[in-house]
This record gives C-alpha cells, sequence and structure tokens, in this order.
C-alpha cells in the first residue's frame, strides 16, 4: 500500500471538481468515469483484492509482460483516477463506503443487480446519507424485469442486441465481432444522463437513480431496423459489406499481406471518377455498369471486376480515390490507427508516462475547442495508490483510526 | 401536440437547439430533445434528403415515410428555410439570437462562407454553442476527405476485427457511425452548456465523426499500442493474441448462440455448462477439466478441438430459449443470437417497457419505436411525438414567435426560402 501526493482536479474545467465515486470495472463504467474526470470531475475508484478488475487480469500486457500495473485495457480506460483499496465485505468497508456517499455527488457501480442492496448501499439507503446524490446502475438488462439476474460482458451481449444477426457474409450465416461492441455505446448515453441529471439538480436539488443497460442501448443502434420489423417487413437474409442503395460498395483486397480498402459510390460523379482511376478499362464502359440499377442488378460481377483491380494497388490508391471525391479507405488495423496521420493532428491518442511502468496510452474525446473542455489526464493509479491519502485527505481520518481499519483488513 | 405538458420535469426544457445540416447531426439534436431541449430541425425548402433514407414504412419510398428519418427526427419540430439566400440567412440570424445550442453538420467553413460562421453568429448572440459535426474534423489532412457509414466502420478498426480470416473483413450491416456520432455529440453539447454556466460565453465545438467510431471500437487500439500486436479477425473465434482463438459462435437447434469456453478466473461459467451436460449425460471427458485452475497456455490444439466437439454436439440438440434459460438459471453467461425479430419479441425488453406507439396520422396508423432507452426516478426518457412533416412548425416559428406576417409567408414561400 502506497500512498502518493496529488493535487486537487482544477476548477477551470468544465466539471468544477464533480465528485464521482467509481464502484465499476472492465470496460463500459471506467471509460464512463474516465470521460468524467478529463472534464474536470475528482474520480475516487475502489479497488479490492477480493475482486480484482478483470481489465487489470487479461492481456494484453504492455510489452508482453504480464501485471496488474501492465494491463493495457485497464491503463488505457482509468487515467487520473484515485485509487481507493477497500473490502466491501468488511463492516469498516461499508462504512468508508457511505462516508464516501456522503462526499460524492455520483456515484456509478455496474454489480449485478441486487448486489449493492444486499450490502445495504441500496439507493434508498444512499440516499439517507446523502439526499441529493445522483447514483447511477449500469448492468447488462437493467435492474428489473425477467431476465435482469443474467451474467454477461459485452463481448455476448452483442447478439442478444441483435448486432450479431446483423453480421455475416451475404447470404451466409451470423458471425460475432470479437470486440465487446457494447461497451462503448452503454458509456456515451450515461454520461448524457449524468449530465442531464446534473442540469436537474441544479434546478431543483434533486437528486436521482439512473437504471442503464448494455441491451436498452445497444438496441437502439439498431432502432430503425426494429422500427421496420415491427411495421411490418420480412426479415432480410445478411448483406454483409453490401448497401441497399449503392454499388459498388464494399471491401476489395489490396497487394500486401491481408491488406484491404474499402470503397463505395453513391453517385454517378463518383462512378466517373472510379472509372477513371481505375485506368478506364473496358469492362466498366459495359451498359451492365452504367447505372445504379445497371451495378446493382450485376453487383456480383463488379465486386469481383473491381477486386481484380485493388489486387494490384498499394494503399496510395485510397488517396487518389479521395482526391476525387470518392468515398474510400483502408481497413485499418490497430497499427494503421496508431499511424493515422488525422488522428495524430486531432491528438486523439495520448500518451501518458507512469512512474513504474513507463508510457501507457489512452484516447481523447471526439471534439476540439477553444477554451478546451477537458485536459490531459494523469496516468492512471497503481492499485491503491490513494488509499491512504483518500482517508486521510479526502475523508480526515487521523492516523490511529485509518491504521485501526487497516489492521483489520478494511483496505484489502 | 402540446410540447410544454409532455416535457414537464424533463432537465433540458430550458435549452433551445437549432439543428442545420442532415443525418449527421440528427441523432445528436435527437438525444437533446429526448431530455426535453426545443430541438427544431431547420430543413431546405421541400424537405431534407435524410428524407430520402430508407427504410420506408410498408416500403414505400416517400419522405413522410422514411423510417431513419423518423426516428432520427422524433421529439423535435420542423421548419424549411432556405440559408443560402439573404432573406433566409436574416431569418435564421434571428433565430440563432434567441438559441442555446446550434448543431450543424455542413462541410468545413460552409457556414463561415454564408456568413453565418460562428464568429459571425456570435456577435449577435454572445452565448451560442455551435456544435459542428464533419466526418473527420474541421482541421487535418483529411478534414475534405469523403465517408459513408462503410468508410468509418473500415476506418475505426471494427472492420479489421470482424469476419473469416482470409475472406473480407466485415461491417455491421445496419448504419451504426451516426449513432455513435449523435450520442457523443451530445456529451459534447452538454459539457459546452455546462462550461458556459461558468464562463457567460458560448463556443464553438469542432467535432469529428471519424474520432467518434474510432472511440466507438477502441480494443484494437489497447492491442497495438500496449503490446505492439494487431488485433484481428478470428471468424466465431476471439482473437488471443496469435495463438488459437476461443469459440464464440455455435449452431445449435434453431439458430445460434454466443458462449464462450472461459478458465480460471472465470472457468465457473464453463463448469456450470458442464454440469448440466452431465445432467444430460453429454458432459463426457469435459467432467474431468479443472476448468477454474487450468489456464488457456496449457491447452492443446487438439485438446480444444476435442472440447469444442462435445459442446457443439450439446448446443446442437437445443433451442436457443432453452440455452439462455438455462444459462440464468445455473449462472452461466449465454446469449441467443437474436434476430431483430427475436429483439422485438424479447420478454426483458418488454417488461421494461421498451417499446412505446407512436401515432403517425400521415401513414394512418402507428409505429413502434424503442423508448425508455435509460430509466432515471426523476423523469420519463423516450419517444414523445413523432417527427415533423415538412414544414410542419413554419406557421408557429415564423409566424407566432418571429412576428412574420401570413402574406410576407407566402411570398417566401413563392421563393423558394422556405
Amino acid at each position: 500500500m502506497r500512498s502518493a501526493t496529488t493535487s486537487p482536479k482544477k476548477r477551470e474545467l468544465t466539471l468544477n471538481g464533480l465528485k464521482v465515486l467509481d464502484l465499476t470495472w472492465v470496460m463500459a463504467g471506467p471509460l464512463t468515469t474516465a470521460y468524467l474526470g478529463m472534464h474536470g470531475a475528482i474520480v475516487i475508484k475502489i479497488e479490492s483484492e477480493k475482486r480484482l478488475d478483470h481489465a487489470r487480469c487479461n492481456p494484453p500486457w504492455l510489452n508482453g509482460i504480464a501485471g496488474r500495473e501492465r494491463a493495457s485495457m485497464f491503463n488505457a480506460l482509468n487515467c487520473d483516477k484515485l485509487s481507493l483499496q477497500l473490502n466491501l465485505s468488511t463492516d469498516g468497508g461499508k462504512q468508508v463506503l457511505k462516508r464516501l456517499v456522503a462526499w460524492a455527488d455520483v456515484i456509478l457501480e455496474s454489480f449485478t443487480p441486487g448486489v449493492l442492496a444486499r450490502l445495504g448501499l441500496s439507493y434508498e439507503e444512499l440516499k439517507k446519507i446523502k439526499p441529493d446524490i445522483i447514483m447511477v446502475s449500469m448492468s447488462i438488462q437493467g435492474q428489473n424485469g425477467p431476465e435482469s439476474m443474467s451474467k454477461g460482458f459485452g463481448s455476448e451481449i452483442q447478439a442478444l442486441a441483435g448486432f450479431t444477426s446483423f453480421i455475416g457474409y451475404p447470404d451466409g450465416p451470423p458471425l460475432m465481432t470479437g470486440l465487446a461492441y457494447t461497451d462503448f455505446i452503454v458509456p456515451w448515453y450515461t454520461l448524457i444522463g449524468i449530465l442531464a441529471a446534473l442540469e436537474h439538480r441544479e434546478h431543483n436539488g434533486e437528486g436521482q437513480y439512473i437504471d442503464v443497460s448494455h441491451l436498452e442501448t445497444g438496441v437502439t443502434f439498431l432502432a430503425v431496423e426494429a422500427i421496420e420489423y415491427l411495421a411490418g417487413a420480412k426479415l432480410k437474409p445478411r448483406i454483409g459489406n453490401r448497401s441497399p442503395w449503392a454499388a459498388p460498395h464494399g471491401a476489395y483486397q489490396l497487394r500486401g499481406e491481408d491488406r484491404w480498402c474499402v470503397l463505395a459510390v453513391l453517385n454517378d460523379m463518383q462512378w466517373h471518377s472510379l472509372k477513371t482511376i481505375m485506368g478506364d478499362p473496358d469492362w466498366a464502359r459495359q451498359a451492365k455498369f452504367h447505372s445504379l440499377l445497371d451495378r446493382k442488378m450485376n453487383e456480383e460481377e463488379l465486386d469481383k471486376l473491381i477486386g481484380q483491380w485493388t489486387c494490384t494497388q498499394d494503399e496510395g490508391v485510397i488517396f487518389r480515390l479521395q482526391a476525387a471525391g470518392v468515398p474510400a479507405s483502408i481497413v485499418s488495423t490497430g497499427q494503421d490507427l496508431s499511424a493515422c496521420p488525422q488522428l495524430k493532428e486531432r491528438g486523439h491518442f495520448l500518451k501518458v508516462v507512469r512512474s513504474d511502468v513507463g508510457p501507457v496510452y489512452c484516447e481523447m474525446p471526439s471534439y476540439r475547442c477553444v477554451p478546451p473542455l477537458f485536459e490531459l489526464p494523469k496516468p492512471p493509479p497503481s492499485f491503491g495508490e490513494h488509499t491512504e491519502y483518500v482517508c486521510k485527505n479526502i475523508l480526515c481520518m487521523s492516523d490511529e483510526e485509518f491504521l485501526k481499519m487497516y489492521d483489520k483488513g478494511v483496505f484489502y | 401536440m402540446n410540447i410544454t405538458d409532455q416535457t414537464q420535469n424533463l432537465p433540458l426544457t430550458k435549452y433551445r437547439v437549432l439543428e442545420l445540416g442532415d443525418q449527421k447531426g440528427s441523432y445528436c439534436g435527437r438525444l437533446l430533445a429526448d431530455f426535453g431541449a426545443d430541438v427544431i430541425r431547420i430543413e431546405r425548402p421541400g424537405g431534407d434528403p435524410e428524407r430520402n433514407l430508407g427504410p420506408f414504412h410498408q416500403n414505400i419510398p416517400h419522405p413522410e415515410k422514411s423510417l431513419r428519418w423518423l426516428w432520427n427526427n422524433a421529439n423535435k419540430r420542423g421548419i424549411t428555410l432556405n440559408i443560402g439566400v439573404r432573406d433566409g440567412q436574416e431569418i435564421f440570424t434571428r433565430l440563432a439570437a434567441k438559441t442555446d445550442l446550434l448543431i450543424e453538420s455542413f462541410p468545413p467553413l460552409y457556414l463561415n462562407s454564408l456568413g453565418l460562421g460562428y464568429e459571425a453568429l456570435r456577435k449577435v448572440n454572445p452565448k451560442i454553442i455551435v456544435v459542428s459535426i464533419t466526418p473527420f474534423g474541421g482541421t487535418g489532412p483529411y478534414r475534405d476527405y469523403q465517408a459513408c457509414d462503410l468508410v468509418y466502420s473500415a476506418m475505426s478498426g471494427f472492420m479489421y476485427s470482424t469476419g473469416e480470416p482470409g475472406l473480407a473483413p466485415l461491417r455491421i450491416s445496419a448504419e451504426q457511425a451516426y449513432f455513435q456520432c449523435g450520442c457523443q455529440a451530445a456529451v459534447a453539447a452538454l459539457l459546452g452548456l455546462r462550461m458556459r454556466e461558468k464562463t457567460g460565453e458560448g463556443q464553438q465545438i469542432d467535432f469529428s465523426i471519424y474520432e467518434s467510431v474510432v472511440s466507438g471500437c477502441q480494443i484494437p487500439s489497447f492491442y497495438w499500442l500496449g503490446a505492439k500486436q494487431i488485433y484481428r479477425r478470428e471468424g466465431n473465434r476471439g482473437y488471443r493474441g496469435g495463438v488459437i482463438g476461443i469459440r464464440g459462435l455455435w449452431p445449435c437447434k434453431d439458430g445460434h448462440v454466443i458462449w464462450r469456453i472461459l478458465m480460471s478466473q472465470l472457468g465457473r461459467n464453463t463448469k456450470a455448462v458442464v454440469e448440466w451436460m452431465n445432467s444430460e449425460g453429454m458432459g463426457s471427458s469435459l467432467t474431468d477439466v479443472d476448468w477454474e485452475s487450468r489456464g488457456w497456455d496449457s491447452v492443446t490444439r487438439e485438446e480444444m478441438q476435442g472440447w469444442e466437439n462435445i459442446f457443439a454436439d450439446f448446443f446442437s440438440r437445443h433451442t436457443k430459449v432453452e440455452l439462455y434459460e438455462e444459462g440464468i438459471k445455473r449462472g452461466f453467461v449465454l446469449f441467443p443470437v437474436n434476430t431483430i425479430k427475436d429483439v422485438t419479441e424479447n420478454d426483458q425488453l418488454k417488461a421494461r417497457q421498451f417499446w412505446t406507439r407512436i401515432e403517425h396520422h400521415e401513414i394512418g396508423g402507428f409505429l413502434t419505436y424503442p423508448n425508455q432507452y435509460l430509466k432515471s426516478t426523476a423523469y420519463h426518457v423516450g419517444v414523445r411525438s413523432r417527427a415533423p412533416l415538412i414544414g410542419e412548425h413554419n406557421s408557429q416559428i415564423y409566424q407566432v414567435e418571429l412576428g412574420i406576417s401570413q402574406d410576407q409567408l407566402i411570398m417566401l414561400k413563392g421563393a423558394g426560402i422556405i
């Protein structure tokens, strides 16, 4: 257990030192609180040996070496938080948590529904401590309902929300994405909910309880398809990278090891540009590729012919296509993202140097403005790094009280 | 419809938002409207091209039947205005003078060229916040590049992570980018409003759709920036840094399910499935595996294949619902691969009152919308009213609010200004 000095959050920032108690783990919750932190919130993250954040326990590891301070996922999503080691299964742990509730403006948790209530920490109980508390519960399927008790991770919930059924080659079976897709949807809705709750509290002094789920926020990204089905449409076969209203529209292989591009022709002008860049081949002048309707009818052949051309091209073709006004890009790997000149110019990825393990990376918000609304965050905390600081400087515990609790295993 | 009644108690009712542009900005405005903001969608006379986007109600392509338009623009008011001409610019400036937030998604600097850029607007309204949403941002070498949902999915890293190795990388065959953009731009807008409370001044926020889709993906960056590994597609397996991935998608009797063979810290998940399999006499050699102690490093390819065959055989004998419900009972993580039909019939969503019916006179019936995607004890967030018809609130805003006379409106209409 280490102590560390840390300065209070700059009050020039947007959220003005908003006090956030973070009981979440893995990806969605931590991303949410990290975003608040970047915009001026003070975030206290609760960690425990009894319940180590999965994000600390899994690869990818920094430089391939395992260790709880070396997990990329943790480091990317927990910048600038105060780590408090707290054992919630002890009475002392619950006491400390209640004192943190009295301190906090916002509490975010992502336990399975009912867990906090069983620990005596339901919204009703916490409201007694801090009547205007804003408490947010983030769960897989919501706090109530017949399936609220299902466990889950973002990697699987994609299937329940319907996304997996929309992934697959034309007329083929469904394919999953390896990505935990909903983990990067629910945080944004949660942030909107929290910011709206702050407006509400400012207006009439009331806090609130917010219940947000991966499933429901995820399904909003398929809302149009759901509305369509409920209005009487039939289920459609999978279309892969094709578009119902454009051709060509897809992924095509380039020269090189597993290098691909995408391109889309959304109007006649772009078709003309593409033909020119392809060197005006005879096949492209055939009547069967002349108009959108023609190209749609002959899409399979069209895709094959374009693919035969792209196979002879390297990534430079994308710049030529873009210069001619054709939507096109590389199919980016993680390496492409880190080298992307646009993301570099925008400062999207931030290198933060930890004193123990060296440089780690996180993502910045997707916008720029002057004056800035966010600041570059400090590095992520080591496990329990701020336990003593939080207890003595924020909760104003005396040395004796702190040591007594420590001996009882409260900070395990 | 009486907006004041329906938005009672919602937290953003004091804010007036103007929305100029196209589908790139419409979901941002929609979310703010859901929380009570008065969002006025400004369309070009005759209707915005977003109304041409399918799918359409009953497959009839018609500007009042675009389901995409209807979803993105629920809860808003709508007016028509041609900002390319002087009268339109003057009217717009009058509206901007009394607005808190402008969401615009024109190409970078387009509004500047009309004399309606941030610098011009703030002279009229120093408190205005302008959220400018563009494909790649207002700065940078890709500023003027073209994009569409396919391009965003490819550039974000999503596609390289999805599909069969050796075959084309895959996107989700449903537009996603503008929803990601809308959510994150709404967050940025609310943060801008928060800052304005402190400083008393507005500002321009330069929002990049590309960055928002990258932030909607993130995992490939964990692998490259942290460990110099390239996260790649492995079909129905999850990438695991170069060793064979863990299988996740399985056919079953009436479709497919997602379930991963998890070990060590999460090994209980697999143990629970094997216990069920044993109760049906199908556990076989899986019973001897200590799922909670073993780590993946000790598993050979042959052993993994053997396990997969046994699990696959078991799953093929059960339906999606059987597998899913047993998972809830026994505490293992398994989800059915739901079609959109399954999603609309999902019991959990129904119990959570996730759907609402809204009347649409012009199509002669009701449409059912997702609703209450976030539950608050303080207010009800969801779809209150349908998206506006073309020019539906012209009279309300131009005559009642701006005092433009009926005769003037007729003149403006005839001249293609509204």
